[in-house]
């Protein structure tokens, strides 16, 4: 959103595709480290920031995905999943990132019946029931405490030897009664007709494997770039946008910011001023084009 | 202590001054906390604008009234026109929270204020002759549920043999126990007939396949 505020302010025609406004920010319940407000809930900064941008009266084509990118010759083209194909002159990558997923049988035919990624959304459905959270890192952690308000029994699957989220947290949730944590454990499978019963997990030190029954499985597993339409020539082995200091990607005039780029540290307020970066770049682009 | 606060009051006393008709809502009042909670919620969103009112009835099951407006819970509350000819907009719950948004949208939806569906959308919403009523479970906390239960209020509005509601899961639990909800938004179009799960129903294409399907 930073990116088409910049390209309006530079009276540039420019318009935004996007699947929903806000990505990964709504996914966290506040947002605490944005210069000059100590806390703001993460819905209302993201509203206080599509206002701003949207009083700006750019087009703005919500719901939609970027299927593919064909980012040679001088029109840059997007087919998309209104069926449509849009075309610039120049483009601006900003897709974040996505949860990362299990990949193990059972996942996608049961994720919405007991399989989830969102604990805000969906932890509310699992009150008094048996909830697995993979993943031990900060966002397994800070799902897992989360869901401790809903859930009755909380099972915590960790790939690793310990937990290796920040300290207080690793405390808070190994001091709770109702946790149980398996270490050096992955998951092999989701079990359940219909909806999740159980979680397969297998022990990576000698490899026995152990049901765990369950009325749902979060998956905190960390988040992959959401870059699947981008040509695999602009991206690293990992699926992020290879971008220089500017922004420019491998394709002359298209350009990326933000998560879904190989910038370091995933933040709210870097990835606002690589919008900002990335659209102050694509309008030098264009104002070098040859006429 | 007032459910709103003075800037949030300003803010959604703004919002509704777009809209055009009168707006009535019929709110069916159970005996219970849920039931307080909303109607605090109602009465003091009813002061907002002038051409909103509140009329109160108490929940009984299977009175005429809880009949004629196909109520089956309480707290519930029915966004209508004036006349109240209009019965297929409603909320089980309290409108709270993220759900602020679609309680919004209703409102000036049912004002006047809506946009055409496209024909082939219409199509399709038009052929649907016996009455169905279409759920989107879903939590308060939940950010990508408001645009699902939009979606589902706009489909009631263009025809009156479909009912839309949302029902708030933490207050009908039982309700999401017996229906093997597991996620939130979830979407049920008449008895399981069909559904749509999370984020797709924010894709009114994925919603009107799925009533296409029954």
């Amino acid at each position: 959103m930073n990116a088409l505020l910049y390209t309006k302010r530079k009276k540039m025609d420019a318009a935004l595709i996007t699947g929903d406004i806000g990505g990964q920010i709504v996914h966290s319940a506040s947002i605490e480290n944005w210069l000059g407000i100590p806390e703001i809930a993460s819905s209302g900064l993201v509203n206080n920031f599509f206002a701003h941008v949207d009083a700006f009266g750019a087009p703005i084509k919500k719901e939609t995905t970027v299927l593919s990118l064909h980012g040679e010759g001088p029109v840059k083209k997007l087919d998309c999943s209104d069926g449509n194909t849009y075309g610039a002159k120049t483009l601006i990558i900003a897709t974040g990132k996505n949860p990362r997923k299990l990949g193990v049988p059972g996942e996608e035919a049961l994720t919405g019946r007991g399989v989830a990624y969102c604990t805000t959304c969906d932890g509310p459905a699992f009150k008094g029931k048996h909830v697995v959270v993979v993943g031990g890192g900060n966002s397994g952690v800070e799902a897992a405490l989360d869901l401790l308000s809903y859930a009755s029994r909380l099972t915590v699957v960790q790939n690793l030897e310990d937990l290796t989220a920040d300290g207080v947290l690793c405390d808070k949730l190994k001091h709770n009664p109702a946790v149980e944590v398996f270490y050096n454990s992955v998951c092999v499978e989701v079990v359940g007709q219909g909806s999740v019963e159980g979680l397969k997990i297998k022990s990576t030190t000698n490899n026995l494997e152990h049901l765990i029954p369950c009325d749902g499985v979060f998956v905190e597993i960390g988040l992959i770039p959401a870059s699947s339409f981008a040509p695999s020539s602009i991206k690293n082995p990992g699926g992020e946008i290879v971008v220089d200091a500017a922004c420019a990607t491998g394709l002359p005039g298209v350009f990326a910011a933000g998560d879904v780029t190989t910038v370091p540290f995933k933040q709210v307020v870097i990835a606002a001023g690589e919008g900002a970066k990335a659209a102050l770049s694509a309008h030098a682009y264009l104002l070098n084009l040859p006429q | 202590m007032p459910v709103f606060d003075e800037n949030t009051s300003k803010q959604l006393s703004a919002i509704l001054a777009g809209m055009i008709n009168p707006v009535k809502f019929v709110f069916f009042k159970g005996d219970n906390a849920k039931s307080e909670e909303a109607e605090n919620f109602l009465t003091e969103f009813a002061a907002f604008n002038p051409k909103l009112s509140l009329e109160t009835i108490p929940h009984v099951e299977g009175s005429p009234e809880a009949a004629l407006w196909n109520t089956w819970a309480a707290p519930a509350v029915w966004v209508t026109t004036a006349d109240k000819s209009l019965k297929g907009v409603g909320f089980y719950g309290t409108p709270g929270g993220y759900e602020i948004n679609s309680f919004l949208m209703s409102i000036l939806e049912v004002s006047g204020k809506k946009e055409p569906l496209s024909p082939e959308f219409k199509k399709v919403v038009d052929a649907v002759s016996e009455e169905t009523e279409i759920r989107v479970y879903i939590a308060l906390t939940c950010p990508q549920c408001p645009a699902v239960v939009i979606n589902a209020h706009r489909l009631a509005v263009e025809n009156p043999k479909i009912r839309s509601v949302m029902v708030e899961g933490a207050a009908f639990k039982e309700e999401c126990d017996k229906s093997g909800i597991k996620a939130f938004p979830h979407l049920v179009i008449g008895d399981k007939k069909a559904e749509v799960i999370g984020e797709n129903g924010k894709d009114m294409n994925k919603i009107i396949s799925a009533l296409a399907s029954i």
